[in-house]
């Protein structure tokens, strides 16, 4: 398992996934489950700590809504990389809650989404597939870069042609 | 017609190179089976009993004479010398090797065409009615709006994998040609109180295994809100439709179960904050006026309302006055005409055209229609905009080229998908019933006769065939290996759009076209009068003296 | 038409070639022919799922897409489908396909 964050390949990562349930170490950067997140909710926002809560396809943004600014990382999953709820909860945390902290993509992340979940607000992506891990290595990974919409990227796209405003590129 | 500027044309580029690259890791084993089948049928390719199949997408059903002629080039290179045409106004091809698509690609994007989207659970290809811009009762022509549809929707970084397809019509006249109430979105075009255009909305249409007649979610949305609001139900379904399965996964089944207020509230709740936060979800008017220029009317002469040429052809020649009598329509320009050219050639495959025939139609379009053919659901092509004074020249070469059967809406105009010669999923052959009903029928005066009639015919439940708004529908089931079918009576996809009821049990292959005959029999004998169509008799009559005259033993 | 007289139960595996799509059989050589007539047979439940995963093991490969078990029945030396579906795999579609002359033989 390897993070894609801001361009690069980490083979390390900071953070440490608390099993469902697990007891909560008391140091170093933690994601924790949604459920566990919201029953331990005060311990773990007065933690010092930094903490990341993972939010399944299927689990709604409402519980966290209020504590985005004291969350530095969100994750969200994809079951199955067909399965598209994640893209518009990215927006959503990005867009419309103004979520400023890292917003991680888990799950099953392949080349052929990459471009389109950066556009939806990720920044960073947990890969486990290799081609995928190789072809991010190799800069491979580009998909389309002219869009018909803008997307959460907001002022990091190029808008080419101020007449037909939607227009962007990456 | 749209054209391509400088940054269309990237897209496509870099669109081919893309998909270019995702076939060659296919090839070289980097991408599984399972991971490379979204990814081909976002590109139209699938994969059937014989080969892949390519959908290449025609967009709201407008070509022109050169991308005719380039889909009968590639038929012609890569395939067997013919296209199907079907009822989402694309055009399959049945043959193809999964290694020549690239080039393909290079090829349609040399004339701004691609694949995009015509499959997987995304949004689809965007269809409009085929007299767009012709037809005498429009308010406005629909292409502009589809034109920008089809823009928003290419590659959305969102909704790129929905919980299932999904399908947007937009008609511009109020008699609906484009059967936007069994579309996921339907968008009828109107004018407001100013003569300000906008839109109705219908949501949750479809057929297939649960088929739904959608419901009206706004009666006039202003046409800058277009975008925002399509976003709005868009997100709302990514989100809450139902991915645990399959075949309740359309958005028909979220309307259905979340029930229709509270899924308009969540909608226009989620649309009130999408405008807030992203102003370039509002249509400017002058990227409307941009865009509908393109879609101007052609330069049109001003001529006479009656046409010497025209009636004179209609006195001398009775085959001329049948085609006319059925393959024409009224035009919104004084002295010209639409015509269809009917694909459903006595005893041939529906919706089928050769290369040759291909490229004949674009030189009489060239020639005669402004440059501009049209794919209809109908599985027809349509000629937008022909002089009454050229219409018996246009019929001569129509008759030439095998291409003038005049039974446009007739019940030999039959719809039927590809079925088990070529499909995958299908349980029974769709193409061989069409061919024997219209043999049965093939006698012209029979056919006026009984006058407008749909007959539609789907190989399974997915309802390619569209075969739940057939007036008379026939669906392909298989029994203990066997091929047997269902018929369903009393659909229309139109303005006044109803579900086909299921009368009773199938009929074998052999039984099939004599049934469908007893009910076309029935209806004949009790019709008050020639003026009663079908669909008006079967809904005065109800399916009981259908189902009597089906089932005789059962009713004794 | 649809029915064919058989005995025991005879299976061949099949799947669609991943370059071109066409319907292929596995041979007893282990490559994989558009003559169903060359397909290595298996008569019996075991001997059908060793072929079958012989044939996943290509797939994996790239070779072939989606493998899959069919029944057959031998006609003198030729080998038939049984099922509708796979004989119209075999033998192409049961209408009159309309393309161009030249493109319907050279495409065949
Ligand atoms: S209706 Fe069924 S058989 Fe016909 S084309 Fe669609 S999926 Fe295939």
């Amino acid at each position: 398992m390897a993070i894609f964050r801001n361009g690069t390949v980490l083979d390390h990562d900071s953070w440490t996934v608390v099993a469902a349930g697990a007891p909560v170490p008391a140091e170093g950067d933690i994601i924790i489950a949604l459920a566990d997140f919201i029953a331990q909710r005060d311990a773990l926002l007065g933690r010092v700590g930094p903490v990341g809560v993972a939010v399944e396809a299927g689990e709604e943004l409402d519980d966290i809504v209020g504590d985005l600014p004291r969350l530095v990382l969100v994750a969200l999953r994809f079951p199955k990389y067909t399965d598209g709820r994640s893209y518009s909860k990215a927006r959503l945390l990005r867009e419309r809650h103004r979520y400023g902290g890292e917003l991680r993509a888990v799950g099953d992340v392949l080349h052929d989404q990459i471009p389109l979940m950066l556009r939806c607000g990720f920044d960073s992506l947990e890969v486990t597939h290799e081609p995928t891990l190789r072809a991010l290595r190799e800069g491979r990974v580009r998909g389309v870069t002219v869009h018909y919409q803008t997307s959460a990227r907001e002022g990091r796209e190029a808008a080419p042609n101020p007449a037909r405003r939607w227009l962007r590129a990456s | 017609m749209y054209r391509y500027d400088e940054f269309d044309r990237r897209f496509v580029e870099e669109r081919v190179a893309e998909f270019s690259d995702q076939v060659a890791r296919r090839l070289s084993g980097e991408l599984s089976e399972d991971q490379f089948k979204p990814l081909r049928l976002m590109n139209g390719v699938y994969l059937q009993l014989h080969a892949y199949m390519l959908r290449i997408a025609i967009p709201y059903g407008t070509l022109s004479s050169r991308q005719l002629r380039k889909l009968a080039f590639i038929a012609r290179t890569y395939d067997r010398g013919y296209g199907h045409f079907t009822t989402r106004q694309n055009m399959q091809l049945n043959w193809i090797a999964l290694k020549d698509v690239p080039e393909i690609l290079g090829h349609l994007a040399d004339v701004e065409m691609h694949c995009l989207q015509t499959s997987g659970n995304c949004i689809r290809n965007v269809t409009a009615d085929q007299f767009s811009g012709a037809a005498a009762d429009e308010i406005a022509d629909p292409r502009p709006y589809a034109e920008i549809l089809r823009q928003w929707s290419s590659i959305h970084p969102e909704f790129t994998y929905l919980p299932r397809k999904f399908k947007l019509a937009v008609t511009g006249a109020p008699n609906d040609r484009a059967a936007i109430q069994v579309h996921d979105i339907g968008l009828e075009l109107r004018r407001g109180e100013a003569g300000e255009i906008g839109f109705a909305v219908y949501v949750g249409g479809g057929q297939g295994r649960t088929p739904m007649v959608a419901r009206k979610v706004r009666d006039f949305l202003p046409e800058a809100e277009l975008l925002a609001y399509c976003t709005a139900i868009l997100r709302v379904y990514n989100l809450y439709g139902r991915r645990d399965n399959k075949f309740k996964a359309r958005i028909k089944i979220l309307v259905h179960e979340t029930g229709i207020e509270e899924l308009k509230r969540d909608i226009e709740a989620e649309y009130e904050a999408l405008r807030a936060e992203n102003e370039t979800l509002s249509v400017p008017a002058e990227e409307i006026a941009r865009i509908s220029a393109y879609f101007a009317p052609p330069a049109f002469e001003s001529l006479p309302e009656r046409s010497a040429a025209f009636e004179t052809a209609l006195l001398r020649d009775p085959d001329f006055a049948r085609f006319v009598e059925r393959n024409l329509v009224r035009h919104k320009q004084q002295g010209y005409a639409a015509l269809t050219i009917s694909l459903k050639p006595i005893g041939l495959p529906p919706g089928d055209a050769s290369s040759s025939q291909m490229e004949a139609i674009a030189d009489i379009a060239e020639r005669w229609s402004f440059d501009e053919i049209r794919v209809s659901h109908e599985q027809n092509l349509v000629l937008p905009h022909v002089r009454l004074d050229d219409v018996p020249l246009v019929f001569a070469e129509l008759q030439r080229n095998g291409l003038a059967e005049s039974n446009a809406g007739l019940v030999t105009d039959i719809i039927a998908c590809p079925g088990l010669d070529y499909c995958s999923l299908a349980n029974a052959r769709s193409i061989p019933i069409a061919q024997r009903i219209s043999e049965r029928f093939a006698d012209p005066a029979r056919q006026r006769e009984i006058g407008d009639l749909k007959l539609k015919i789907s190989g399974c439940i997915n309802a390619c065939g569209h075969h739940h708004v057939g007036h008379i529908g026939i669906l392909g089931v298989e029994r203990k290996g066997e091929e047997f079918y269902q018929i369903t009576l009393g659909g229309t996809g139109d303005e006044t759009c109803s579900i086909g009821e299921i009368v009773g049990k199938g009929f074998s292959s052999a039984e099939i076209v004599d049934a469908v005959e007893t009910v076309i029999d029935t209806y004949l004998a009790l019709r008050t009068g020639p003026d009663e169509t079908f669909l008006q008799a079967f809904r005065r009559l109800g399916e009981a003296p259908f189902v009597e005259a089906l089932y005789p033993a059962k009713a004794a | 038409m649809m029915k064919k007289p058989r005995s025991a139960t005879t299976l061949a595996v099949t799947g669609n070639d991943t370059r071109n799509g066409r319907a292929v059989f596995r041979t007893p050589t282990g490559a994989w022919s558009q003559d169903v007539s060359e397909a290595e047979v298996a008569e019996s439940k075991e001997a059908g799922e060793n072929l079958l995963a012989r044939a996943e093991a290509d797939a994996r490969q790239t070779i072939v897409v989606d493998p899959y078990l069919i029944e057959v029945a031998a006609e003198g030396d030729r080998l038939v489908p049984t099922r509708l579906r796979e004989l119209i795999r075999v033998s192409g579609p049961t209408i009159v396909e309309i393309g161009d002359a030249a493109a319907l033989s050279r495409a065949a």
